[in-house]
């Protein structure tokens, strides 16, 4: 991947926008779902997720631009994602 | 170096070069939108006195009314009970299929205005004023009635949805993450950002754009990354919606059980069971001793009907607005059919958890409702702050590339850079024209015109369009020439405009003590002197110029054509 990516270096960098913008918007989408199975008062949870979220996705975002491989970029993004999507299915399945 | 930098792009070189990349490019596609949206944020910390500059009619009135009050305080208008009474009957005569009435009966002296607002039927909101002495309702007669105007207002609903709706208000908050992101990559960038800080080389060129792009960066950065997270995060349950649909669903009206939830948790059912609106005065007055608090509003969830909750809101004295960074008043909450108490909120706490509080503080701090004038005072100055930062950013990268092809764009090269030259232009100069223009055109539209207030926007789009397609028609140094005269001139008349069009001018003004009208023609007039000042050192400058030498091309601090450009 990263052999095709040096050959055409236009391609590499559209591959590291959509990372950080739609990888990183995906990102901070799960952290808000995740926030929302942690606590009770589910509303409250939910908003202190979106107000937390967009730290995340700067993060995401600065981290995607930062000298590192793009297998590396994606493959911890997804990583983290259905991480962070799969602790939420499991506590809100926990707590009914 | 330049061939090393041309092979460049993202995610490549070192950390910081890899930032580097990103800050260039980040900065250069928004700088114009991010500079629109502050100029337009900065002037929206001043939305009021903006209306009222653009509002001539309702002068006299306010004086009229302020001469009243310093004679005879708290003279006007019946007492609090039949203020109440008169609004109680109003709505359950005209209005008894309201679903929600919100009563204002008086200001925080007892005195002023009385109005009342309702769900109708259709679940719109609704307004009527009743006359304070006599309960009947007011009806405006046309002459009376003020230019149509959106004021100051078209500052603030510009520069977070750009007049788009939805659409806008994402545009605006894909443009504040990309703000937050070049901010970090601009701090990576600068390592020595505290050396930076404390260096100006004055008419140095490229050097001196460079350390202006600094020196107001890292001043104001806190400010810059605060106003940045504030803005997103008001927005944020629209920006980031996954949460929700996760939870309660994907449809509107699923959105609205989530906020319903969140902000009234607690609300009654309707019980199907009638009851008429009881006495509202010894509602208002236990409310008032509850939470300590002269009423503001009072507001009845299912007047009419047995479930009926009445809960009483309070006014915020001065000093509190200015010391506390939560905006929200005192409320206390009864259920009408047996008079106990369902819920007692102290000023400035919020109805629900930490998360809630948060919100309304980070409103607070973006909407700068504290602090008093001197506060926003210091978010006009750091908001220009902002926008001189996109500005000479945005110029920087011009200068930086004047005489030095960098090829970042292959051919289309010198085309692409032509451009970006016209998009400095109008996106900066052409905006501040715009924005002047807008307020000619309150001044010259007729006050009678159908959708008056639609055409003054056209008139600010059009100024703007068109100072884009001059930007793209002239050079760019006759281009920044011309457009910065034209604004010195709009901005220098603006006064004579005024004195003009309505009989007011600035010294009267003055004498009145309306300091807000007085505001915005000095701060007009000042930014007029500026543009004159910039106009005279470009043209100081392009007088000077000596023919090109190539190998020192980034010596003229301003804008000057370059050979590509005469070429291209």
């Amino acid at each position: 991947m990263d052999a095709f990516f040096d050959k055409h270096p236009g391609w590499g960098t559209a591959s590291r926008i959509a990372a950080a913008v739609l990888g990183g918007y995906a990102l901070s989408s799960a952290w808000v779902v995740l926030w929302g199975a942690m606590q009770s008062t589910r509303v409250e949870a939910i908003l202190a997720g979106v107000q937390t979220s967009f730290v995340v996705y700067v993060v995401a975002a600065i981290w995607a631009f930062s000298p590192v491989s793009l297998r590396r970029v994606w493959g911890v993004l997804i990583a983290a994602i259905v991480a962070m999507l799969g602790s939420a299915v499991l506590l809100a399945g926990w707590q009914g | 170096m330049g061939q090393k930098k041309k092979a460049l792009t993202a995610g490549q070189g070192s950390f910081r070069q890899a930032h580097a990349w990103l800050h260039t490019w980040c900065g250069l596609w928004f700088s114009w939108l991010l500079f629109a949206v502050f100029l337009t944020g900065t002037l929206a910390v001043f939305e009021e006195p903006i209306t009222h500059w653009m509002t001539p009619e309702h002068h006299a009135q306010e004086q009229a009314a302020a001469a009243d009050r310093s004679v005879e305080p708290a003279a006007d208008g019946a007492s609090l009970s039949q203020r109440l009474a008169w609004a109680t009957a109003y709505m359950e005569t005209q209005h008894p299929g309201a679903g929600m009435w919100e009563l204002w009966p008086a200001d925080a002296e007892g005195a002023g205005e009385l109005r009342v607002y309702w769900f109708d039927a259709d679940g719109q909101y609704a307004a009527a004023d009743l006359d304070a002495s006599t309960g009947e309702p007011v009806i405006r007669k046309p002459g009376q009635q003020a230019r149509k105007t959106m004021g100051g207002h078209h500052f603030v609903d510009f520069h977070y949805e750009l007049h788009a709706g939805r659409l806008g208000l994402w545009i605006i908050g894909a443009a504040a993450m990309v703000m937050l992101v070049a901010l970090v990559s601009g701090v990576i960038t600068h390592r020595r950002i505290f050396k930076d800080f404390f260096t100006f080389r004055v008419r140095k060129g490229q050097r001196s754009w460079l350390d202006a792009h600094n020196a107001v960066a890292v001043l104001t950065l806190p400010f810059q990354f605060m106003i940045a997270y504030t803005g997103i995060a008001i927005s944020g349950l629209a920006l980031m919606p996954a949460g929700v649909h996760a939870y309660f669903g994907t449809e509107a009206e699923d959105a609205r059980t989530f906020f319903s939830a969140l902000n009234e948790s607690d609300k009654p059912l309707r019980s199907g069971q009638s009851m008429a609106v009881p006495a509202l005065e010894p509602f208002v007055l236990r409310g008032q001793a509850l939470m300590g608090q002269p009423v503001r509003a009072v507001v009845i969830d299912h007047p009419g009907d047995a479930a009926a909750r009445i809960g009483v809101y309070g006014w915020n004295d001065a000093v509190s607005v200015s010391q506390r960074l939560s905006s929200t008043s005192g409320m206390a909450m009864f259920s009408a059919a047996t008079g106990d108490v369902l819920q007692v909120r102290q000023p400035g706490n919020a109805d629900g958890g930490t998360a809630m509080l948060a919100q309304s503080v980070m409103a607070g701090l973006h909407m700068v409702t504290f602090g008093g004038w001197a506060l926003k005072w210091v978010y006009f100055v750091c908001g220009l702050a902002g926008s001189a930062m996109m500005a000479t950013g945005a110029i920087l990268f011009m200068v930086k590339r004047r005489g030095k092809h960098l090829g970042e764009f292959g051919g289309a090269t010198a085309r692409v850079y032509r451009m970006i030259e016209g998009l400095n232009v109008a996106a900066i100069a052409g905006l501040a024209v715009a924005c002047v223009g807008f307020l000619w055109a309150n001044r010259l539209i007729p006050a009678g015109l159908n959708h008056r207030d639609d055409w003054e926007l056209v008139a600010f789009f059009a100024v703007w369009l068109l100072s884009l397609l001059h930007a793209l028609i002239r050079q760019p140094s006759a281009a920044w020439c011309e457009q910065l005269g034209a604004l010195a001139v709009l901005c220098l008349l603006l006064p004579v405009l005024n004195l003009v069009t309505t009989g007011e001018h600035l010294l009267a003004q003055i004498m009145h003590a309306d300091w807000e009208s007085a505001g915005v023609e000095l701060f007009v007039v000042a930014v007029g002197i500026c543009a004159l000042g910039a106009l005279r050192s470009l043209r100081q400058r392009s007088a000077m110029r000596v023919p090109r030498t190539p190998s020192k091309p980034s010596n003229h601090a301003v804008p000057l054509p370059t050979e590509q450009e005469t070429a291209a």
